[in-house]
């Protein structure tokens, strides 16, 4: 309607509302479409299509590397009824929010200084070189550091502070969460800084105005404000964190089976792909949950946007 | 105490950029102080070191008797209605106003007695449910004022509140802003660099240039008698002519390009080359005649410009080495002269604002 509109400022009223509607496509939606016709396709095929596709496969069952097209819950039925299952979700639930808490919480001050208390890119540009080596190496960095020869059990048996070397540092918990946090924080500082960018200084200046000190408008007005970047940077790392199953292998010790694993080895060792879509559309529904979780709890401590304090 | 707010020797650096040189500045009980000037002028920088969001580099600040010069700004008994209004979107209406007096632990029935005493003094009341992204801007601009007002300030601080609003609302909300001021008995400083919000506005103006005060008075006194060049342009429209004064002219006189007249200057006035200032509706033109009188001079109108309630001519005299802007008041019936037309001029050299060059 605009684009019409302004290609013909002489037509006014009512009347002339009639020829208007006839006259074709609006270009400014046309080229929104085209634009957005490339990722859109691209997400259709090889995302949601192969969803689809696991999904109803969920339903199948397998005969060693066959799938055999069905309609049974047996898949279902069987996971949630194996300890094994639970065992490995508590291990990626905790894997997932150890580390979305952590980077969140740590990225959040950084985020803070970028954004309000300096004019250079510096700090935010050498958070995000950690990006320039790779994954394993990451990992494999972290198992140097954290060995019974490596650098910190080394250094604090040469000052004397411990005489055996701190079995818990590696092949841990601690090991696989310090790990996922330095690998995910990039990705929650990008995402709270980008958020923080939205919250123009003048919001933190009304507060102060107002009487609110530094905490005041932390909590009343930047973490209200800066929600949906905060939920998402939660989630982001909590999803990729939980579902993570090379750290766990190679840094978890006993900890190492999370879901993430147990589905992967349904597709690459067992081959009974209908249970491992079962497994991933089961994990699927925890990521829900706890995304809606979060939004309550937000919502609870009056963090969330929306809401009215009077009536 | 009859000061709401005295500044002394403030100076604000940044780095080796100067905001603001050494400023004194007293703010009145219950005026509308207007800080006025061109962008860079350090007006904004003055009005964030009264609010608390700078710190001067030297100097010191007083507010309601109060040396104040360390406090942060939530310690302050200012509010600041911003320029972007910087409503909070995450709350309504209600509890943006609503802000400043639960952080002060006010009683629930007292905070919605005051809130909507505030919305009503903006003619809001009904809009208290209102989400900040359902307002227009000049709905925004009045919650933002019940908003700093709701706290009952010592001083109303209001930086550029209308730059952002069309014309035809702004003049409303001067208006609105005259009479909130009325009603609240509240000190207001307001930031501009709008010349006739100045004017109409304020109690005091205090006109600002290249981070100090060039002249500080009432509205009429910045008008008719700027104390420098710089003044004399920033308010209206004017004309600035070379001349001398004194000396070879003769105690009393001043000696134009267009002719010679006397003029008792108000203020002392070294003998020399000046700068006078003519406001072009102390000019009166009529068409040429055949001969001139005492003040009276020759020139021949270049163009002419009606615009309803006066008529401006550009008009060349002394030879057309120099332009005069005139400004007459059209009658019904009147003829505006056409250009080409050759014109005697009369001056009032009484109204000549004359400053040394």
């Amino acid at each position: 309607m605009n684009a019409v509109n302004q290609s013909k400022p002489v037509v006014v009223g009512a009347e002339a509302s009639v020829p208007i509607k006839t006259v074709s496509i609006d270009k400014k939606a046309l080229s929104g479409y085209l634009l957005a016709t490339p990722p859109l396709l691209f997400l259709i095929i090889f995302f949601l299509v192969p969803s689809i596709l696991l999904f109803v496969a969920s339903f199948w069952t397998s005969k060693t590397f066959t799938m055999i097209p069905a309609a049974t819950i047996a898949n279902y039925a069987r996971t949630l009824s194996a300890s094994g299952f639970y065992d490995s979700l508590w291990i990626s639930m905790q894997n997932g929010f150890w580390t979305a808490t952590l980077s969140t919480v740590i990225s959040a001050p950084v985020a803070y200084y970028i954004v309000y208390k300096t004019r250079s890119n510096a700090v935010l540009y050498l958070a995000l070189v950690s990006w320039f080596s790779s994954y394993l190496v990451r990992v494999y960095a972290w198992r140097t550091i954290l060995g019974t020869t490596g650098v910190i059990n080394s250094t604090l048996q040469q000052f004397g502070i411990i005489d055996q070397p701190l079995e818990w540092l590696v092949f841990s918990k601690f090991s696989v969460i310090i790990t996922l946090v330095h690998i995910m924080l990039p990705f929650t500082l990008l995402l709270l800084v980008s958020g923080l960018r939205d919250i123009k200084k003048d919001y933190l200046e009304a507060s102060a105005d107002l009487g609110g000190g530094g905490f005041t408008t932390l909590w009343k007005v930047i973490i209200p404000m800066a929600h949906k970047s905060i939920v998402s940077s939660f989630m982001f790392t909590f999803v990729l964190a939980a579902s993570d199953y090379i750290t766990p292998q190679l840094l978890g010790g006993r900890d190492a089976m999370t879901t993430g694993l147990l589905i992967a080895n349904q597709f690459r060792s067992v081959g009974n792909w209908p249970l491992g879509a079962a497994m991933a559309y089961l994990l699927l529904a925890v990521f829900m949950l706890v995304y809606a979780t979060l939004l309550g709890v937000l919502r609870a401590a009056n963090l969330a946007p929306g809401k009215r304090y009077h009536d | 105490m009859t000061n709401s707010i005295e500044l002394t020797g403030i100076s604000k650096s940044y780095g080796s950029l100067t905001a603001l040189g050494k400023v004194d500045l007293t703010v009145k009980r219950n005026e509308i102080l207007t800080l006025l000037g061109p962008s860079g002028c350090g007006k904004t920088t003055l009005m964030r070191i009264i609010a608390g969001f700078e710190q001067p580099t030297t100097g010191k600040v007083v507010i309601d008797g109060k040396d104040s010069t360390s406090l942060a700004p939530e310690q302050r008994p200012v509010n600041m209605v911003f320029q972007k209004y910087a409503l909070f979107p995450h709350l309504d209406v209600f509890d943006n106003v609503a802000f400043g007096l639960r952080l002060k632990k006010t009683p629930k029935d007292v905070i919605k007695r005051e809130v909507i005493k505030a919305l009503e003094l903006v003619q809001l009341e009904t809009y208290k449910n209102r989400w900040i992204s359902e307002l227009s801007g000049g709905q925004a601009q009045r919650v933002a004022l019940a908003r700093a007002l709701v706290n009952r300030p010592a001083v109303l601080l209001l930086d550029e509140p209308l730059a952002a609003l069309d014309l035809k609302i702004r003049h409303h909300m001067l208006n609105e802003i005259k009479r909130i001021h009325e009603e609240t008995s509240t000190t207001f400083v307001y930031v501009t660099h709008d010349q006739d919000e100045a004017m109409i506005l304020s109690d005091r103006v205090v006109l600002l240039n290249k981070g100090g005060i060039e002249q500080i008075g009432g509205p009429e006194e910045m008008y008719w008698s700027p104390r420098t060049l710089f003044a004399a342009k920033f308010f209206g429209d004017t004309n600035i002519v070379g001349g001398t004064y004194g000396a070879s002219t003769g105690e009393g006189q001043i000696q134009l390009p267009f002719g010679r007249f006397a003029h008792a200057p108000k203020v002392a006035l070294q003998a020399g080359p000046v700068n006078v200032s003519i406001r072009p509706e102390t000019l009166s033109l009529a068409p040429a005649h055949g001969h001139l009188a005492e003040g009276e001079f020759l020139g021949k109108v270049k163009d002419t410009s009606f615009i309803g309630n006066r008529v401006i001519y550009r008009v060349a005299v002394a030879g057309g080495t120099l332009d005069l802007k005139c400004q007459q008041l059209p009658t019904p019936g009147s003829h505006t002269l056409p250009p080409g037309a050759d014109v005697s001029l009369k001056c009032k050299p009484e109204s000549f604002v004359v400053l040394p060059a």
